[in-house]
């Protein structure tokens, strides 16, 4: 993290929403577990 | 209030706007309706411009630039003074529409740095938009998908960082042989000081990497740079060695929101004054930064001293209830008292007047230049000087010290509101005003001073500013004697087009 916050290395999240100034809101990334599955997440770079 | 202040992120928190800084609006709460609505629909800003524009020929200086282009010598009139060599660089929003889609505000198009080479084989000049990250993804989409500070496009790039939004168009500043583009809520963006490439964000080191990076860095006697971070209700101090390298970065708390926009900077203090503001955290991304800054009525401004060496906070005042942009320099006496001036605008929703020109609309520009005294204790003196004025600016010699006089722009055609057609020099001891009309038919760009080689004397130099001839459509870069401005001027360089009215500027001297 940067002195404000920021994470300095990339990051990512389950269903790769679009990341619009802040951690995106846990139902945009939730995974349903009914059995063995698999997801993806993209990392985004700053900028 | 002095320690190091913990930073948060909260759930919607660490990215909340543009400009105006990321974690701005933490401590802020929602607002009631607005007594003016910037939030024209997106797809009607185009047309409605287009409407306007067809009659209004002043609007050229609010559409996209012709372009990037050089000129390796201009059409000069008059003669070039002797002494005067080196290169004016001047930043400013220059893209303001794609795929039929404008941007709602002012301060959102792409940053264009222009350079004017003065020297005695004329002048010379080149164009070329900053290179940022939004402006890439944007010309390949052929679209606006970047988040802006005055909201309203559709949305379809990630917002991972403030440079993410970084449009790099507000300032410029020579640092160690390069020029630094500056904006506010993200980092400069470090260009060939010739050629105008764009060699990438500026990374102060790790902590400060991305952080908000104000586009107003005031230099030293000494050569170093202090500057600061726009975080609303909390700051960022930064001092920088003349090199640009980080020497400390501080973040401190300002204990209530407040926009602010540029600081001044003494022998001993750097002081933040922030406006009578404050910011709607739930709709900045959509509204952007600046569609959810509202006035608070009856809030006074806020003046925050702090000691430029060790960032602890000193002591804080109050000035009169308003907005300020641009201070033109402040320097402090034995006793602590601190003296400046500034361009103090009543109208604390002065950031609204800016949506205006998207719409081909004139901003309604209010701001009254005031000298101030600042006690070490008791209220603030404030006297009012010239009316209708902005972008001021001294001597950059006697920055931080003791000045006398100040130079701006200002509107000398009677009942004119639109925008500056003169430039004034302001004697801040005598009170007399030596006035340059432009006339009319111009709008005028901030002007810069730039020291005699050798000169003492305070106003011993030129007056170089760009002006926009809106009855020829064309730009011009304008020289004057900086002690007698009011004797006409000495040169202009003529560019055989005309483009968008700039921000800030500096003037590098040609070495040896």
């Amino acid at each position: 993290m940067n002195m404000v916050g920021i994470p300095l290395e990339g990051f990512g999240f389950s269903n790769t929403p679009l990341v619009a100034g802040g951690i995106p809101e846990f139902d945009k990334m939730k995974v349903s577990l009914s059995a063995d599955a698999t997801t993806t997440a993209v990392l985004a770079y700053a900028p | 209030m002095s320690g190091p202040h913990r930073t948060e992120a909260s759930r919607r928190g660490f990215l909340t706007g543009a400009a105006g800084g990321l974690a701005a609006f933490a401590a802020t709460r929602s607002l009631p309706a607005f007594a003016q609505d910037p939030y024209h629909p997106i797809d009607e800003i185009a047309p409605t411009f287009a409407k306007a524009r067809a009659s209004d020929p002043r609007l050229l200086a609010f559409t996209n630039a012709a372009g990037e282009f050089d000129v390796t010598h201009i059409r000069v009139e008059g003669k070039i003074p002797e002494g005067l060599r080196g290169a004016f660089y001047r930043n400013g929003p220059a893209q303001f529409e794609r795929d039929g889609i404008r941007c709602r505000h002012w301060f959102d198009g792409d940053g264009l740095v222009q350079r004017w080479s003065v020297g005695p084989a004329g002048i010379g000049y080149r164009g070329r938009f900053v290179a940022t990250h939004k402006r890439g993804i944007e010309q390949k989409a052929g679209k606006f998908v970047v988040a802006t500070s005055g909201g309203g496009i559709a949305i379809k790039a990630p917002l991972t960082g403030s440079d993410s939004t970084n449009p790099s168009n507000t300032s410029i500043l020579p640092v160690d042989g390069a020029m630094w583009a500056l904006w506010e809520g993200g980092s400069a963006v470090e260009l060939d000081a010739e050629t105008l490439a764009t060699k990438g964000y500026v990374d102060l080191g790790e902590g400060s990497k991305g952080a908000p990076f104000s586009a107003h860095p005031r230099v030293g006697e000494d050569g170093r740079i202090w500057n600061v971070g726009s975080l609303g209700s909390r700051v960022i101090l930064y001092r920088l060695s003349k090199n640009g390298k980080l020497e400390q970065a501080r973040i401190q708390p300002l204990g209530q929101p407040g926009y602010y926009h540029d600081f001044l900077l003494t022998s001993r203090s750097l002081v933040v004054i922030q406006c009578s503001t404050q910011s709607d955290a739930t709709r900045s991304i959509e509204n952007g930064s600046f569609g959810s800054m509202r006035a608070v009525p009856g809030k006074p401004m806020k003046v925050h001293v702090f000691d430029r060496e060790s960032f602890d906070l000193t002591r804080q005042s109050e000035l009169p209830e308003g907005f300020v942009f641009h201070f033109g320099n402040g320097w402090e006496e034995e006793d602590g008292t601190i003296r400046f001036d500034m361009a103090h605008d009543g109208n604390a929703d002065l950031m609204l007047e800016f949506f205006k020109p998207m719409r081909g609309i004139f901003p309604d520009w209010n701001a009254r230049a005031y000298r101030v005294t600042l006690p070490a204790k008791g209220a603030a003196l404030v006297e009012p000087l010239q009316q209708r004025v902005e972008f001021p600016k001294v001597n950059p010699h006697f920055e931080s010290r003791r000045n006398r006089f100040v130079y701006m722009s200002t509107m000398a055609t009677a009942g004119r509101t639109d925008w500056f057609d003169a430039v004034v020099k302001i004697d801040l001891e005598k009170g007399k005003d030596k006035v340059f009309r432009y006339g009319p038919e111009w709008m005028i760009e901030e002007h810069l001073f730039v020291p005699r080689p050798g000169g003492i004397t305070e106003d011993d130099g030129w007056l170089v500013g760009t002006a926009l001839n809106w009855k020829k459509q064309k730009s011009a870069l304008t020289i004057f004697d900086a002690a007698h401005p009011e004797r006409g001027f000495l040169a202009r360089g003529w560019l055989e087009t005309a483009m968008p009215l700039g921000l800030h500027g500096q003037f590098v001297p040609a070495s040896a």
